[in-house]
């Protein structure tokens, strides 16, 4: 289990706690935490499970693979810590992980 | 839990011509029997939002239906059946399913797309110049010539993609289940698979032009990820995935702003609203509706479909459930409930050419917003089946010619 807090374009936050092995993506939809979208399921495909990752935890969670940053180019905009959550797998070191959910998904 | 054949539904007639122009009200007549569900002659229609939503991601229970067809035209045995049951948007959700899609996912991200900005704007201003001095046309006509020659010179095709447009215009018909189509079906087969051979043999003649795209998809072969029949069926599936859908969108949008000429004219000087249109258009008047056949007993909110019932969903009226849109009717681009639209499917099957139908159409709708000023109907409109890719089938307008304008005075008035 990883406590993650996730954080509405609005300010409006909201803390769970998610299971190992699941995707930071997942652990938003089995809230029904608003403002990730997932519409590929998980692939990688759609782009609309995009988070920025708070500037802390940015080494921990890590880099972007060459794919996500190609799929991440779907907004333009240069917000740093930009990930797809689908493709971050939630792991005991992501303990206490705080994210930021755009105001539109695209 | 009961079968859904002994529910009562509302039957609708789908397939008859009346729901091709305005089908919204009578989807209106039928959520006041049942919220989310129909009977049509094939089988039944899903069309709340929730229920598509939750439905069409369910793999352990259906399969996409579009390889039924070819048993329906007695096509087995043909490779025009094989290429039906085979390609990627027949192929169930699993193994196979993921491996291709991963292999050739890299030549269909955003990046991809974006490089392709110059290459679309340009078949457009071709097309455009060629179309527009005489001040009217049949818009449908003029844009079914867009897509499929953008796929093809982004392919570098060498042959004129003409003739595989032709064909595309028959194989869009055998979603009306007519056994007479079938010897021009096995005929367009093999035009589309001539045309990509030649695509495949010529970039192999020619080596890698770091494309990020057809090479990407040829190395996926080389490298062993697909074989050398997904490569051949994936490029031909591009094809009628993105034509008749690509077109039939951009014309479902020219058609909707006609009735907001004040939208028409603020998409020639703002690119960003044009997003805002056509985010709102997927929501307002998608045009593919995605299709399944069951082959586990599926069970939903209190109804069971069993193993072989055909199930369309239709996102078309999904996005205009008013149990989840408000005022849903009205056509706005500026709405602020972003509730997303389904319009390019959800799942594992998801729209694998989203990002480049997105760029293309946005980028359509402003260039011809620039060079087609004042848009009036010149006639009426007809329709094509709602079943099926839908869309305007003649959308004739009278308008005046307008040179394109360069995009910097655009960007410096947007910044201003
Ligand atoms: C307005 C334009 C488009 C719309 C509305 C659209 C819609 C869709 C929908 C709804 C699906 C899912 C079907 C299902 O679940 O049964 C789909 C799948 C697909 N689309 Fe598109 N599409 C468009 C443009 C394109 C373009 C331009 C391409 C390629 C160049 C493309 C390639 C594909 C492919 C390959 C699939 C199958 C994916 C799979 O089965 O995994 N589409 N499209
Ligand atoms: S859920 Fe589609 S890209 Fe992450």
């Amino acid at each position: 289990m990883a406590k993650i807090t996730y954080i509405e374009h609005d300010g409006t936050e909201h803390s769970v706690e998610v299971e190992t092995g699941l995707s930071v993506m997942k652990g938003a939809v089995l809230n029904s935490i608003p403002g990730i979208l997932a519409d590929c399921g998980g692939a990688c495909a759609c782009g609309t499970c995009r988070v920025f990752i708070a500037e802390e935890w940015r080494a921990i969670v890590g880099e972007p693979s060459d794919m996500e940053s190609a799929m991440l180019e779907i907004a333009d905009e240069s917000t740093p810590g930009r990930r797809l959550s689908c493709q971050i797998p939630v792991t005991d070191e992501l303990d206490g992980l705080v994210l930021r959910m755009p105001e539109k998904q695209f | 839990m009961p079968t859904v054949t002994d529910a009562d539904l509302p039957t609708l007639a789908i397939e008859k011509p009346e729901f091709d122009a305005d089908p919204w009200p009578l989807f209106a007549d039928a959520r006041k029997q049942h919220p989310w569900l129909a009977r049509y002659r094939d089988g039944y229609v899903v069309h709340g939002y929730k229920a598509i939503k939750e439905l069409v991601v369910r793999d352990d229970k259906m399969i996409p239906a579009i390889g039924g067809l070819v048993e329906f035209y007695g096509g087995e045995g043909t490779m025009w059946g094989r290429f039906m049951k085979e390609m990627l948007l027949s192929t169930p959700a699993g193994e196979t399913h993921s491996r291709i899609r991963a292999s050739i996912a890299p030549a269909f991200t955003p990046r991809t797309a974006n490089r392709f900005k110059g290459e679309i704007r340009q078949v457009l201003r071709e097309l455009l110049d060629a179309w527009t001095p005489s001040g009217h046309m049949d818009f449908a006509d003029f844009i079914s010539h867009f897509p499929v020659t953008v796929l093809a010179r982004l392919l570098g095709a060498k042959a004129d993609p003409m003739a595989v447009r032709e064909n595309l215009e028959v194989q869009a018909n055998s979603i009306t289940f007519d056994k007479s189509l079938f010897p021009e079906l096995l005929a367009g087969y093999d035009v589309l698979s001539d045309f990509v051979q030649g695509v495949i043999r010529d970039r192999e003649a020619s080596g890698s032009q770091d494309d990020g795209w057809l090479d990407e998809m040829i190395a996926a072969r080389d490298d062993g990820r697909i074989d050398a029949t997904e490569l051949h069926f994936l490029l031909m599936m591009l094809f009628p995935a993105g034509y008749d859908t690509s077109k039939n969108m951009i014309a479902m949008t020219v058609n909707t702003l006609l009735d907001h000429p004040e939208h028409w004219a603020r998409c020639a000087e703002d690119r960003a609203f044009c997003t805002k249109v056509i985010d709102e258009m997927f929501r307002f008047a998608p045009v593919a509706p995605p299709m399944r056949i069951v082959i586990q007993a599926l069970e939903y909110e209190g109804f069971t479909f069993q193993p072989g019932t055909l199930i369309t969903f239709v996102p078309a009226i999904a996005g205009r459930d008013p149990s989840v849109y408000e005022d849903a009717d009205r056509f706005d681009p500026e709405r602020t409930q972003s509730i997303r639209h389904i319009g390019f499917g959800q799942g594992s099957h998801i729209c694998l050419g989203m990002h480049l139908a997105r760029l293309q159409i946005e980028e359509a709708i402003h260039m011809c917003a620039q060079r087609i000023r004042n848009p009036r109907r010149d006639g009426e409109a007809t329709w094509r089946h709602f079943l099926g890719i839908w869309g305007p089938k003649s959308l004739p307008i009278a308008f005046e010619p307008d040179a394109e304008r360069p995009e910097e005075t655009l960007s410096e008035k947007a910044a201003a």
